[in-house]
């Protein structure tokens, strides 16, 4: 009994890290942008898709899937900022919100399009499942939550450390007061597009790694995000992080008395009423 | 020669079943361009619209006729139309689009797993043809039903426009406060808009179950979703651009299987290219109505 509750605390807590990620990366670009970004979703595919191909090409011992996924993360933080600068630079923030989520829907869309042609449609794992832990006398499940939670908590932590992490959780808090102490959007973008594409590409390693990836996966792993930034009322960054384990303890939870995609459908349904009632809260206190 | 005149029919039915979708799916994105440009609502939940349509007939049909089956698929259509807008109650702009994008996903997975009333993911088979199948085939008979209710959807639409309905659309889009200091029953146009949006989705739902005589939840996915959205975005400005969007987008890619190409990977072509229009569209078509 002890043992399936720890079980299940824990598969709450890997889960909750990966949401909370794409949480804090939606919670980034919103408060640079101004809007929703659907980049989150593509570097939330790229994770996954990227990791599974690499651990396609190269079966060796677990620690080549530290590897694979050094490279993934890396991809997907650089991807992240190459997005941000081109945004930055060729579009003034009072047009972005829904041309940039229009935009950004129309891309991640493509590339789900592009994958799902490429690859053909169904569930792919990784070859090397991370069933032997990589630290000694630990066990596999521990050893999975702290490789997940751990460069999720050292970026964000590192981050609101910096200038431009500070800058940043400014903006997403006080827009008008940020630019009037001389706080530049384009000057910390590229910054901010990094954490982002790092952050989106750890909750797609997590999905490659526990149950796999299809091509629509990137949309299911922004709209749990979303859910996560949208728990706190907080306009703080780091805000999404306990909303991410609220949601995924939620889906462990119902998953004990309902079938598990049942229980899914219920999330999306409290993440469609956070939408519903955070929503024009936001709106309200920006026209105030 | 006989093998000869098998093929050339069998390519003539095939084309035959490609022009058909590319009606359908044009049919589809009439209400879609209506609603992004009349009520500024841009939704991501079309297929749920569509789909709870086509359950509706294909449950209606298979029991009283697919007559009633049509009835049935416009009430349903009806009904998940005026949700949809009814989320506009509360949230508009990119929140009605997230969360109308959380509704499609809620719907598919809802309907994905209620295998007593949907079938589950299976879905139902055996759906009945569309009303004159008898006569015409079913691919004349679906050609027939979406020709007249997309014709007397657009007689509609344009009488609407002439009325101080169309006034009351045109203020609370773009801002729910001013129609209401100006008088207009904000909700009531909301949820009507959302009738009259779902009357043609749900009509669309019914001639997409009688024309491929099964429903399943993979038909109504986000992919198709945003494939209309995409139709809708492109007939913004003029409703022949849904269509030109419709053969570009579907039926090009429809046609790659002659070449030997599976239906899924069709399937995710004709998302790419979806994707692609929305992608262009935002920055091309409707830049000022996009910011507004």
């Amino acid at each position: 009994m002890l043992d399936a509750i720890f079980g299940s605390v824990v598969l709450a807590l890997i889960a909750g890290v990966a949401y909370a990620a794409a949480g804090v990366a939606i919670r980034v670009q919103w408060a640079l942008l101004r809007g929703f970004d659907f980049f989150i979703a593509v570097s939330i595919l790229w994770g996954a898709e990227v990791l599974i191909a690499l651990t396609h090409r190269v079966s060796a011992p677990p620690y080549s899937l530290v590897l694979a996924t050094g490279v993934t993360l890396g991809i997907c933080a650089l991807a992240g900022a190459v997005w941000n600068w081109s945004l930055a630079s060729f579009f003034p923030v009072r047009e972005m919100g829904g041309l940039l989520l229009l935009a950004s829907l129309g891309f991640s869309l493509a590339m789900s399009g592009v994958v799902g042609w490429i690859r053909g449609p169904g569930l792919r794992q990784v070859v090397v499942l991370p069933s032997s832990s990589l630290l000694p006398n630990v066990p596999s499940s521990v050893s999975f939550a702290l490789g997940i939670g751990a460069p999720l908590l050292a970026s964000v932590f590192i981050w609101t450390r910096t200038k431009s992490g500070l800058a940043l959780d400014l903006l997403a808090q006080n827009a008008t007061f940020a630019r009037e102490i001389g706080i530049e959007r384009s000057t910390i973008a590229a910054q901010a597009g990094l954490v982002a594409g790092l952050l989106g590409g750890i909750t797609g390693c997590y999905f490659a790694l526990s149950s796999g990836s299809h091509p629509e996966i990137g949309l299911t792993g922004f709209l749990l995000g979303a859910g996560a930034a949208f728990v706190s009322t907080r306009r703080s960054i780091t805000s999404a992080l306990p909303g991410g384990i609220l949601i995924a303890s939620l889906q462990v939870g119902l998953q004990h008395v309902l079938a598990p995609a049942i229980a899914t459908a219920i999330v999306f349904l409290v993440v469609l009423s956070l939408i519903l009632t955070r929503g024009p809260d936001r709106v309200h206190e920006s026209l105030r | 020669m006989k093998a000869s005149g098998k093929g050339l029919s069998w390519n003539i039915m095939f084309l035959l079943g490609v022009l058909t979708l590319t009606v359908i799916f044009a049919a589809a994105g009439l209400p879609a361009a209506w609603l992004q440009r009349r009520l500024g609502l841009l939704s991501i939940a079309h297929m749920a619209v569509i789909g709870t349509g086509a359950y509706g007939y294909a449950r209606v049909a298979a029991a009283a006729g697919p007559s009633v089956g049509v009835l049935a698929a416009t009430v349903c259509g009806c009904l998940v139309g005026a949700l949809t807008t009814s989320l506009s109650f509360r949230s508009v702009g990119e929140y009605f689009a997230l969360s109308s994008f959380a509704l499609q996903i809620g719907w598919y997975t809802l309907v994905s797993n209620t295998r007593a009333l949907t079938g589950g993911m299976l879905g139902l088979a055996g759906v009945p043809r569309p009303p004159g199948s008898e006569m015409i085939g079913s691919a004349g008979a679906t050609l027939l039903l979406l020709v007249i209710f997309s014709s007397l959807w657009i007689l509609a639409s344009k009488l609407f426009s002439r009325s101080w309905i169309d006034t009351g659309f045109a203020v609370i889009a773009r801002s729910g406060e001013l129609g209401r200091t100006l008088g207009f029953p904000e909700r009531r146009l909301r949820l009507g808009g959302g009738l009259f949006y779902g009357s043609l989705m749900g009509i669309v739902g019914a001639a997409t179950a009688g024309f491929v005589s099964f429903v399943s939840p993979p038909l109504f996915d986000t992919g198709g979703s945003v494939t209309v959205l995409a139709l809708g975005f492109l007939g913004q400005r003029r409703l022949i651009f849904t269509a030109i969007g419709s053969v570009l987008i579907v039926g090009l890619p429809e046609c790659l299987r002659l070449t030997g190409m599976g239906s899924a990977e069709t399937a995710y072509l004709r998302l790419a290219l979806a994707g692609i229009a929305v992608f262009l569209g935002s920055f091309v078509l409707t830049g000022k109505a996009v910011r507004q």
